[in-house]
């Protein structure tokens, strides 16, 4: 990944601001209703030079061909989840069989190559520390844990494919460590808190408990 | 009386110097290390897509951002100014605690209708000339959706 960039840096007349959340919420209002609405992606520019970087442009399902056919498909399905990472997009509903004790979620998508897929996840099955992101967002989605302030999932599972799996725990592990260290307690917090909802839930849902993983849910 | 005007000069001559010295010596007391010396913030050399979700509830989505880079943020949907809700950092490489930007997180305003909504972002370095970082992307609503 290449990204170009031309014209002449002005280090010395520029006043310098810090890292930091404060001067980061400062919002530029003067820029607010100055868009330059262009066809890529994403683009960096410097000292009014604008360069595309054509390797991210495919990162984006929206840019994908066939992706709004998809997107404004009606499924005809009560949808419990909806939404995209920078590999694919997806929504998400309960399969027939579905049921208390055994919930099973059909997924149905697009990648940024703009091919559709379909899957269906038992989510008692699901194990956090190999996991994809779909099976992750549907643990989320069906224990409704976006209720609970959590975290999200980590942002190196953002460019996870349909079937790519990686450890969450061991992702969410680090995450805290490297908030810590940076001081930034409140998304440490619900780093922890995103973390111990996913490590309790495979337990309470794989054992023979018929309240499944609402409890667990409810007491993170 | 030229001898006392003499005396009263010299007097203050000393007077004046033992102050440069004291002066001097006051000042040779500050520690080099007061001035801190750090780099300016790093430009924003990229913006790229992390992802969104949709709300169920709230009928809205949350639409999220990674920008490598520090600067000031700006962003639209379906015209109107929004500002990110959260913005955690995230490190590079991972699992290292070296700060590489923020995720900006942004909620959208209440959708009621379905169709399409543009988004749209820029990031402005807080350093290097001002640099700048574009992100746009259509969302789509469906009649499942806001059902």
């Amino acid at each position: 990944m290449s990204i170009l960039i031309s014209g002449t840096r002005n280090y010395t007349s520029v006043p310098y601001h810090s890292v930091g959340r404060y001067s980061r919420n400062v919002a530029d209002k003067s820029n607010v209703g100055d868009f330059r609405h262009i066809s890529n992606a994403v683009t960096v520019t410097e000292n009014r030079s604008t360069v595309a970087d054509e390797n991210q442009i495919a990162t984006d399902p929206g840019k994908a061909s066939g992706y709004l056919s998809w997107a404004t498909e009606e499924t005809g399905h009560k949808l419990i989840a909806v939404g995209g990472n920078a590999s694919m997009d997806y929504r998400m509903w309960y399969a027939q069989e579905s049921t208390e004790d055994n919930p099973v979620i059909i997924v149905d998508g697009i990648t940024v190559k703009g091919e559709r897929f379909e899957r269906k996840l038992h989510l008692n099955d699901v194990s956090p520390y190999n996991a994809t992101y779909l099976e992750m967002t549907a643990l989320k989605s069906h224990y409704k844990l976006e209720e609970k302030e959590t975290y999200g999932l980590p942002v190196n599972a953002s460019e996870l494919g349909p079937d790519d799996r990686m450890d969450f725990i061991r992702a969410y592990k680090e995450l805290i460590s490297a908030h810590m260290a940076n001081n930034f307690q409140q998304w440490a917090t619900e780093c922890r808190r995103s973390l111990e909802c996913y490590l309790t839930i495979p337990q309470k849902a794989s054992s023979s408990d018929s309240a499944g993983g609402a409890d667990c849910v409810r007491r993170c | 009386m030229k001898n006392g005007l003499k005396k009263v000069v010299s007097i203050l001559l000393i007077c004046m110097m033992m102050m440069g010295l004291s002066t001097t010596s006051f000042a040779s007391d500050v520690p080099d290390d007061l001035v801190i010396p750090r780099e300016p913030a790093a430009p924003v050399t990229s913006v790229t897509y992390a992802g969104y979700t949709w709300f169920e509830k709230e009928h809205c989505f949350e639409i999220r951002v990674k920008v490598r880079g520090f600067g000031f943020e700006s962003a639209k949907f379906d015209g109107l100014p929004i500002t990110s809700y959260k913005a955690p950092g995230w490190y590079e490489p991972v699992g290292s605690n070296n700060l590489a930007g923020w995720i900006y997180h942004y909620k959208t305003p209440r959708i009621f209708d379905p169709g399409l909504y543009e988004f749209s972002a820029v990031y402005t370095s807080y350093n290097y000339g001002g640099q700048k970082g574009y992100f746009d992307r259509t969302f789509a609503v469906t009649e499942d959706m806001l059902q």
